[in-house]
């Protein structure tokens, strides 16, 4: 048995050097828009440009990201932007408005990678210009804030005039799948906190009293005939009534046995890991080798 | 009441009946997955298309400037030329690979050439053009390699068990990938 668990252990840790010597390695999921994992940039720096992307964020819809990573792992600088860039999906999903700039520190490489809707914007050339004569020279000094701060303010200018909103507006809010979704869960939510109530009052009839008005409510808001509004009172009234029954006797036996409370009853439910606050992610552009790289 | 052998007859046709349709809901599924991995495919090697069509039309203009200061080595830009002729009479994919491997050779001599003539490198035009090559053929390197993750991903739906089985029924066959000749995994670089 031991000698099972011990070939298990090698199986698994070959299956893991493996893996660490595959060519890519993602570096981490996205912060912000400044994503320093080799810790070079100036914490000042890092926060000015978080604030200056987010607001070219919000003027153009352009997203600019920056990666920079302490080394590669053996991958090159075009395979390994490419592959970052996919996987973070910098720029909008109709829209493929996204850069990336990677700094690799150790191998000394940097690359900008265009996203395909910015590609006539920031063509080749122009990139290439940006790496070569702004970039480079400030590495080579090991400046790094100035090499970032002044590429992105060169890739700003190159892009600043595509999708901006006053040319290309929004498109107006519509009513999508993603809304219903928003609205489902609220609901859901509104519900359970509800039925939370009715479970621990002892009344029996407040349940009925909530379907009552919930009745009166979607009447008003939906302009209901009588007809309709006498039968969504009944039914909306009963519905109630049998609601609050269920779960307070759920409720009262819970507390009676000493079990745990169902989740619908305000119990604790482990609805999985929140996710964090503040910068949301990238908005699914692609990429497609296109930009520039050089090393320093 | 029912007895129990009063109902035993309905009993096996409705699991057998059941276990149909869903046999035939998961094989219809299997279906439409390969048709869309094989559109998938199609659509990928579109992508590697319009980075050549790219590759393509860039050449005369860096040939035209280079060739004034470039005198002695008309056998780089004949060798182009006949390249590029061949890649415009391909027909299919496979054909279309060949002769645009053969332009990328053709022109990776041209790019070690042009590191003898120290002029040529200081000139804008040549520059940015060849910042647009090399760019151009980054984008041919990725979308090459989408190309063929995209047909992996098809080949073992093809292959494996019960995409075997519906791909011999509807004739989907594997497909080849690009395989990329030594030292081509890289786009050249370009120092300038």
């Amino acid at each position: 048995m031991q000698r099972l668990i011990v070939s298990g252990l090698i199986v698994v840790c070959v299956f893991l050097g493996a893996q660490k010597t595959a060519a890519y390695s993602n570096p981490g999921n996205p912060t912000g828009y400044v994503n320093d994992f080799a810790q070079v940039l100036d914490p000042v720096t890092k926060l000015r440009l978080e604030r200056d992307l987010g607001d070219f964020h919000a003027s153009t819809t352009n997203e600019i990201a920056i990666a920079i990573v302490p080394s590669m792992n053996g991958d090159y600088i075009e395979n390994y932007a490419a592959r970052l860039f996919k996987d973070w999906g910098i720029g909008t999903r109709d829209r493929d408005n996204g850069v990336l700039v990677v700094l690799a520190i150790q191998e000394r490489k940097i690359r900008i990678e265009v996203g395909y809707g910015l590609e006539g914007a920031l063509p080749d050339s122009v990139a290439q210009g940006i790496v070569n004569n702004t970039m480079i020279p400030s590495l080579r000094d090991g400046n790094y804030d100035a090499a970032v701060l002044n590429g992105v303010n060169d890739i700003k200018e190159a892009v600043q005039y595509e999708y901006a909103t006053n040319v290309a507006p929004m498109p107006v809010a519509t009513f999508d799948a993603e809304t219903a979704w928003k609205f489902v869960v609220a609901g859901f939510f509104l519900l359970q906190w509800l039925v939370s109530i009715l479970a621990r009052s002892t009344s029996w009839y407040a349940g009925g009293f909530v379907g009552a008005v919930a009745a009166v409510v979607l009447a008003v808001l939906f302009k209901f005939s009588f007809m309709q509004a006498v039968l969504a009172l009944c039914g909306l009234g009963i519905a109630g009534l049998i609601l609050d029954f269920i779960v307070s006797s759920a409720y009262t036996g819970a507390k009676v046995s000493g079990g745990s409370i169902p989740w619908y009853a305000g119990g604790n439910a482990n609805w999985g890991a929140a996710r964090g606050g503040g910068f949301g992610g990238f908005g699914g552009g692609r990429s497609g080798g296109g930009g520039a790289s050089g090393g320093w | 009441m029912d007895t129990p052998s009063s109902k035993s007859w309905l009993t096996a046709p409705l699991i057998i009946g059941v276990i149909v349709v869903l046999a035939a809901v998961y094989l219809g599924g299997k279906y439409n997955s390969l048709v869309r991995q094989n559109e998938g495919v199609d659509a990928q090697w579109a992508q590697v298309e319009s980075q050549y069509q790219r590759r393509f039309d860039l050449i005369p203009n860096l040939v035209n400037s280079v060739k004034g200061i470039m005198k002695q080595e008309q056998a780089v830009f004949t060798a182009i030329a006949d390249a590029r002729t061949r890649y415009a009479g391909a027909g299919n994919a496979d054909e279309k690979a060949s002769a645009a491997t053969a332009v990328e050779t053709s022109l990776g001599r041209l790019l070690v050439v042009m590191e003898n003539y120290p002029e040529l490198k200081s000139a804008d035009t040549v520059q940015s053009l060849m910042a647009e090559l090399a760019g151009t053929e980054n984008r041919i390197s990725v979308e090459r390699q989408r190309y063929n993750e995209s047909v992996r991903d098809y080949n073992i739906s093809v292959r494996t068990f019960p995409g075997s089985f519906i791909a011999s029924m509807f004739g989907f066959t594997a497909r080849t990938m690009f395989t990329a000749q030594e030292g081509a995994a890289t786009a050249p670089t370009v120092d300038l």
